[in-house]
């Protein structure tokens, strides 16, 4: 049979991908099993189609990395799931002849959580990709994991609807990785993340249970099963079904856009929209450098001499929205604003955020690789942060582009390096690691939307106590006792975090606080 | 507004309670019903209170886990704020710890999202006896595995809650209530066209053969949708907060009183015409029975648990409930009374 590869199922976003050297990563295995088993694939033939096991060098290459591309390892077997059977069959022979086991969406995940393990069983959920039902009256959809994200708006665009969380990944990302990494997007700020808009979903565990969690009720008297499996990477059991709520496209939009001579007075602006008590439907900040790159790959008339920009969508019911536009036009005027225009029409507003959209792709023509963070702070901190990375920009030798979700205070800061020279790829990858610390400092986290995975393991060891880590591993063991799901990943064992020692910053309580570090 | 730092007590007692395996039930103001504690020992949040944070300009506020919700309440609308679900607030009492333990949501739950949604942060004590934080202070955090939103709702039974932070929402600039008479079937067809729709619909609540509506927003917004409905008035006296509390006249018995969750679009069918009222378009009711017989309600997917003056039957606890409970709790020392 054919086998679609798997970067190709992106090559749209492959410039989004990392190429750091994956010796920069000590990659964790909690237990090695020397043989990859026989007896396993043997059981998995008889309970499969052939065509769904991939077993040779040139068939599972392809399923080597995910998103975050620096780091590969080749599978020992890919199987490619078509049933809740299918995957039920390989949790059983995973779990008989322990046999490590890494589900896989559609592999655009950014911090390497779809790694597979070359010892292990690399399950892909994307050609389970049935809308199950779409119930319009009652705004909400059923769907199978491998459903892309966008497919699910397609799908119920004609009845009105569609599916709020939009991450920029949303052509190719599946429904059961967005659940798996709690994604976000560009309406997150109004409309909620993953977690807000998944109303129920079932899940098959390594021991053979199904789980049926939440449904088209509101809130059920039972532990909050669903806020555990998303964002849990992968690590508590493989989603099968997904029925997430539709939202009524809304009726009228505009978007504004202001242009700085200061990068702080954006961040401040940012700030001044929140507590005035609007709530744009999304709220995103530029950088010079970003500006300047999504201009020149996307020609849709951005300031190219301003600092920064601001992009802020409002939508609702015409009142509403012409009422919240004139309060954000002020306010952004009042907050330094050197310019500020309104796009009203739809294909103006759209314009606009192609700019935006285009920027991901259009950094990556700005030097060969670069490296994407994603931590979030406190929207109060955006300026002082921002002054900080670019300070570390200036003593790392690397440049970096801000494009972000300024809203959510959740940033991206690009760092651009080539990957061909060790040592900037040495130097970005520790850049980026002191953004996160700095994050974390700030009052804010290491990762907003991309997950842990096995990108930000030993960040997770500044963000986390030795306590706080061992409760996570007692959870995770509640549903995976034999830890054959995701190993290594997502959440990082004690020994390590020791190991690391180094500068440990846990609740802003850091070594020699003295010190500056940023 | 009160204030104190209570924690290292509680800690202690949670401590010697794990050394000498003896068990503990959590109270808050003990305002909730079927929460009548039995235990060796009890753990009071309530001296462990005031607000940690709070930055209006933020949309977040960190407070702990004793404070008032009353008290939290009235401090953010000062700042034209509010927790948007709106927890209940029973008796006049309620602290914040006992509405994220309870995970109840008042009548806006399904415009504004629940309880645990606008949950960013907790810091608790588990049954080990060790002081832990998860989640935090931002809107966005995928770090580790969502936890504070796990404990929400989890009644006590995986520690105790110190503190929390929410994420919080502009109050909207004014809110309209329109009643009109209608019958149950009839609500239930005007409310059901209105999901499909974009309006600054916040809330609904049927009973004795009326509707009432609520729309919030912004001004311009909710005076044109109003102005357009017919065959309904304005009414500036009745209290949502009523509703969500349970002060309305329909709750002031001793009548066994129940909790129904519907599936979205099923039609609650009333089959002995018990006497109800229905919130979140018609997918939540309160049901009260003359006996302590559960109702009998008709329709697909309904959850019918006892609320107050009633007996809930005996849940059976599955598998992973259990295996949750004892990763937190592993001597199973917090409110052994309680089933979630
Ligand atoms: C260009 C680009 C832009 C992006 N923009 C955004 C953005 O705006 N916002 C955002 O949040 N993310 C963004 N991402 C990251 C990524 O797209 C998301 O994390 C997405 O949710 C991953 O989905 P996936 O199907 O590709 O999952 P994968 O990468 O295949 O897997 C991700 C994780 O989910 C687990 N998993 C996948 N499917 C299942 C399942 N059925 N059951 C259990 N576990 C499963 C995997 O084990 C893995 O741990 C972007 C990525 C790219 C390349």
């Amino acid at each position: 049979m054919k086998v679609r590869h798997a970067s190709s199922e992106h090559s749209s976003l492959r410039r989004h991908q990392v190429a750091l050297n994956s010796t920069c990563f000590v990659l964790q295995h909690v237990k090695p099993i020397a043989v990859p088993n026989a007896v396993a694939l043997e059981l998995l033939r008889q309970e499969l189609p052939q065509s769904s096991i991939l077993i040779d060098r040139n068939e599972v290459e392809p399923f080597e990395t995910d998103g975050l591309t620096a780091i590969r390892e080749q599978p020992w077997v890919v199987v490619l799931a078509e049933t809740v059977a299918h995957v039920r069959s390989v949790l059983r022979v995973c779990r008989e002849c322990e046999v490590p086991l890494v589900t896989r969406g559609a592999g655009t995940g950014l911090s390497g959580g779809a790694r597979p393990n070359s010892d292990g069983i690399l399950l892909v959920m994307t050609k389970m990709n049935k809308i199950l039902d779409v119930d319009a009256a009652n705004c909400t959809a059923t769907v199978e994991p491998g459903v892309t994200n966008l497919a699910i708006s397609e799908a119920v665009k004609e009845g009105g609807l569609y599916y709020a969380p939009d991450p920029s990944s949303q052509i190719a990302c599946s429904i059961g990785g967005n659940v798996a990494e709690n994604a976000g997007g560009v309406h997150c700020l109004k409309y909620g993340l993953t977690l807000h808009n998944v109303i129920g979903m079932k899940v098959q565990t390594i021991e053979g249970d199904e789980l049926v969690l939440g449904g088209k009720s509101y809130d059920n008297a039972s532990y909050d099963y669903m806020a555990l499996f998303v964002g849990s990477e992968g690590m508590l059991g493989v989603v099968t079904e997904v029925t997430v709520q539709l939202l009524p496209i809304p009726a009228n939009q505009q978007v504004l856009l202001a242009a700085f001579n200061e990068l702080e007075r954006a961040g401040e602006c940012v700030a001044g929209i929140i507590s005035a008590g609007l709530v744009p439907a999304g709220l995103e900040m530029m950088d010079k450098l970003a500006i300047q790159a999504a201009e020149e790959y996307a020609g849709v008339g951005y300031p190219t001499d301003a600092e920064a920009i601001l992009l802020c969508e409002l939508d609702g019911c015409l009142e509403e929205v012409e009422q919240h536009a004139a309060s954000v036009e002020d306010l952004m005027r009042s907050r330094g604003a050197y310019d500020v225009s309104i796009a009203k029409e739809p294909k103006d507003c759209e314009r606009l955020w192609r700019g935006r959209k285009a920027a991901f792709p259009a950094a990556g023509r700005l030097a060969p690789d670069y490296y994407c963070m994603d931590g979030t702070i406190p929207r109060y901190e955006i300026g002082r942060v921002l002054r900080s990375i670019s300070k570390m920009s200036d003593r790392y030798g690397l440049s970096v582009a801000n494009v972000f979700h300024a809203g959510d205070g959740n940033l991206h800061p690009l760092i651009l390096f080539d990957a061909s020279d060790k040592e900037q790829m040495r130097k970005a990858e520790e850049f980026g690691g002191e953004i996160l610390e700095c994050c974390v400092l700030a009052g804010g986290t290491i990762t907003g939307e991309h997950g842990v995975g096995i990108e930000k393991i030993d960040q997770m060891c500044s963000q986390f106590s030795d306590v706080e880590l061992d409760q996570f591993h007692r959870l995770r063991e509640a549903f995976d006792q034999a830890k054959l799901m995701n190993p290594g990943k997502a959440i990082p064992t004690l020994a390590r975090c020791s190991e690391l020692g180094g500068m440990h910053v846990h609740r802003g309580a850091l070594p020699h606080p003295e010190l500056e570090r940023f | 507004m009160s204030s104190g730092d209570d924690s290292e007590q509680i800690v202690a007692a949670v401590e010697e309670a794990y050394r000498e395996d003896r068990c503990i039930a959590i109270m808050g103001h003990g305002s909730k019903p079927n929460t009548t504690a039995t235990g060796d020992a009890f753990v009071c949040t309530a001296d462990h209170s005031g607000i940690l944070e709070y930055r209006p300009s933020e949309l977040v506020v960190s407070v702990r886990a004793g404070t008032p919700l009353k008290e939290l309440n009235d401090e953010l609308a000062r700042n034209g704020q509010m927790i948007a679900p709106d927890p209940p607030i029973f008796n006049q009492r309620g602290t914040v710890g006992g509405a994220v333990a309870s995970g109840l949501s008042g009548p806006g739950r399904p415009w504004y999202g629940s309880l645990r949604d606008c949950v960013l942060g907790v810091e608790v004590i588990n049954g080990l006896a060790q002081r832990l934080n998860f989640g935090g202070r931002v809107i966005k955090n995928v770090a580790g595995f969502d936890v504070s939103r796990l404990y929400t709702g989890s009644w006590g039974t995986f520690g105790v809650i110190l503190s929390a932070s929410f994420k919080l929402l502009p109050m909207p600039e004014v809110s309209f209530t329109v009643e009109e008479e209608c019958s149950d079937i009839d609500a239930f067809q005007k409310l059901a066209d209105h999901r499909r729709e974009r309006t600054t619909l916040t809330g609904t609540c049927h009973f004795q053969g009326r509707l009432f509506r609520r729309f919030a927003g912004a001004e311009s917004a909710v005076r044109s949708e109003t102005d357009a409905l017919e065959n309904c008035e304005l009414n500036d006296t009745f209290s949502w907060a009523d509703v969500r509390d349970h002060e309305l006249s329909f709750f002031q018995d001793d009548m066994p009183l129940w909790r129904a969750t519907f599936d979205r679009g099923e039609f609650f069918e009333n089959v002995d015409d018990l006497s109800s009222l229905s919130e979140w378009y018609g997918s939540l009711a309160w049901i009260k029975t003359p006996t302590e017989t559960p109702p009998s309600v008709r329709g697909t997917n309904i959850q019918v648990s006892a609320f107050r003056n009633a007996v809930a039957t005996k849940r059976s606890v599955t598998k992973y409930a259990s295996r949750l409970r004892k990763a937190f709790d592993p001597k199973g020392i917090f409110n052994p009374h309680i089933v979630v």
